[in-house]
């Protein structure tokens, strides 16, 4: 197939997954209305110990925000292996001729850009409350940071992916993951009470660079370091999905898809 | 060159029992031991055999969806494990037939997504949805949900997504199961046409009556084997099944029927009418019925 075939292929998926999504719209408010929910209560109950500022409000918005589009971007690979695995769907999908790579990357894109869309929609009228039209315009280069972040997370689904693929009861797996991972990612919890090896896990995963990364731009504060960081563990983290999730797929037609 | 062609697959799988709160049993079952056939172009192929026998995980096999333990197949000259994404191109499936579509979906749109992913481009994925929904009488419903499509709508859509790409080789892992008489017929109808189109079809079903219509020739496999293969003909013949010969016979002063069960019908109904002929009576209607599919397919896989 010649490339521009290849990419009209890839646009045609990822419309397709786009019309799914577009006539399931109570997820898509949801994605709006979390990190509001979320991060107003977490203020509301701090609120009982210390005066809350625009600022440690924003903080707490950005890392809830980073947080829940990192869950489901960790939950994307696996989520959709698992919905076309009990649709009936994955073994019609295996049985073309496109490969499973392209298909999960155009509906793994899909998603990112669903994600995007809604940290940006969440998040304007926040950071404008907040630092004015400068708050704005530090947004944007936010978005890029956001998506390069979402790339690593992605490989790391696809590796959960092969567990899921083995398993019965992936909603369960996926909560105690989401949860080890909303731990993990240092922008919802004190990281400086657990023990000080559980720092380096922080620092090697990706959401805790993004997190980083976006609150120093939103913040006026400068991205440090964490960028080469957060590049590497995109190459890293999508180079071991990539790797997991051909190991997985051979093992499906090994096995069979139960 | 065969259409298609599987010589001595074997497939083992491993499976665990629960024994106790959390211990588990492994066991080994053998759901291929050898199975070896061949579909020709413009055949209908039937594979026949109860539950658990080994006709899905042949399916599977010969669309790449498993890998065999050994043993190989090959659709088109193209052996199916190294060469499988070529093959995929060639052949049309259809799996399970109430389910394997978006549902949110309507019946047109995912008609063209399957298209685009078996490489047509947009328009000639959009044409040829619009040709196989009329096709398969589903034009009328084409951009309705498929959740809220019927089992009968859902099991002809799997067929035109079957043949979204027009596929030579065609897999049909019991298609018409759980449909009612008249889906059925249209069902049977199609394949007749594809046939007749020279395709090679490859179906599996329970209803044996419905493959002794559309099948030029029968596999009966059981526990991982084919067990016996041949026409439907050939294979009541090989088992010596009766022929039941019923005459009724008028002019004497009350009508009688003579019934007779043979493995030779020709002969035995011949013998009949020159003996009712030679007494002087006449004959008032000649009914012969064939052994049942069904029988041949009872008394083989009980062995």
């Amino acid at each position: 197939m010649r490339p521009r075939d290849q990419l009209s292929l890839l646009w045609d998926i990822m419309l397709n997954e786009f019309r799914i999504i577009a006539r399931e719209p109570g997820g898509l408010a949801i994605l709006l209305l979390m990190p509001y929910l979320v991060a107003g209560g977490m203020a509301f109950m701090a609120s009982f110990f210390t005066r809350i500022s625009g600022i440690d409000f924003v903080r707490e918005f950005i890392g809830f925000e980073v947080v829940m589009v990192s869950m489901i971007m960790v939950q994307t690979g696996a989520r959709f292996i698992s919905e076309e695995r009990s649709g009936g769907r994955l073994e019609h999908l295996i049985a073309t001729p496109t490969s499973m790579y392209m298909i999960l990357f155009a509906t793994s894109m899909v998603m990112v850009m669903v994600n995007l869309s809604a940290y940006l929609v969440a998040s304007l009228p926040v950071v404008y409350g907040v630092f004015g039209v400068i708050g704005l315009l530090r947004l944007i280069p936010t978005l890029v940071i956001i998506f390069i972040g979402l790339m690593p997370l992605y490989g790391i689904g696809l590796a959960l992916a092969g567990i899921v693929v083995r398993l019965r009861d992936v909603d369960a797996l996926m909560n105690v993951i989401t949860a080890l991972l909303s731990v993990l990612s240092g922008a919802t919890y004190p990281i400086y009470i657990l023990p000080k090896w559980v720092d380096v896990v922080v620092v090697a995963l990706p959401m805790y660079q993004m997190y980083q990364t976006a609150l120093g731009i939103v913040m006026g504060s400068g991205i440090t370091g964490l960028i080469y960081g957060l590049a590497a563990s995109t190459v890293a983290y999508l180079a071991l999905g990539v790797f997991t999730y051909g190991r997985v797929e051979r093992s499906m037609l090994k096995g069979g898809v139960k | 060159m065969s259409a298609i062609e599987a010589v001595e697959l074997r497939k083992r799988f491993i499976s665990y029992e629960r024994v106790g709160l959390i211990k588990r049993r492994k066991t080994v079952v053998n759901a291929l031991n050898g199975v070896s056939l061949n579909v020709k172009w413009g055949e209908v192929y039937g594979l026949l055999g109860p539950n658990g026998a080994g006709k899905t995980t042949t399916v599977k096999i010969l669309s790449t969806l498993l890998i065999p333990d050994s043993g190989f197949a090959r659709i088109n000259g193209l052996d199916v494990v190294k060469e499988a994404r070529r093959v995929r191109g060639i052949i049309g499936l259809v799996l399970y037939p109430d389910k394997g579509f978006y549902s949110r979906l309507s019946g047109f749109e995912n008609l063209v997504y399957f298209g685009r992913l078996y490489g047509l481009s947009r328009s000639k994925a959009e044409e040829r949805a619009r040709e196989l929904l009329k096709l398969v009488n589903l034009d009328w419903a084409a951009n309705r949900p498929y959740e809220e499509y019927s089992l009968g709508m859902r099991a002809r859509l799997s067929i035109a997504r079957a043949l979204i790409h027009d596929p030579p080789v065609i897999f049909l892992d019991e298609p018409t199961i759980g449909l009612d008489p008249v889906s059925s017929r249209a069902i049977r109808d199609l394949i007749k046409g594809l046939k007749k189109e020279g395709r090679a079809i490859l179906l599996t079903s329970h209803n044996l009556w419905e493959v002794e219509e559309v099948c030029d020739r029968v596999g009966i496999i059981s526990s991982g084997r084919v067990l016996m293969e041949g026409s439907p003909r050939d294979i009541k013949d090989r088992l010596g099944l009766r022929y039941t010969i019923e005459v009724e016979v008028e002019g004497d002063s009350r009508g009688r029927v003579i019934r007779v069960e043979t493995t030779d019908p020709v002969t035995e109904l011949k013998r009949i009418m020159s003996e009712v002929e030679g007494s002087g009576l006449r004959i008032g209607r000649i009914r012969v019925s064939e052994p049942s599919l069904e029988e041949a397919y009872v008394r083989v896989v009980s062995g």
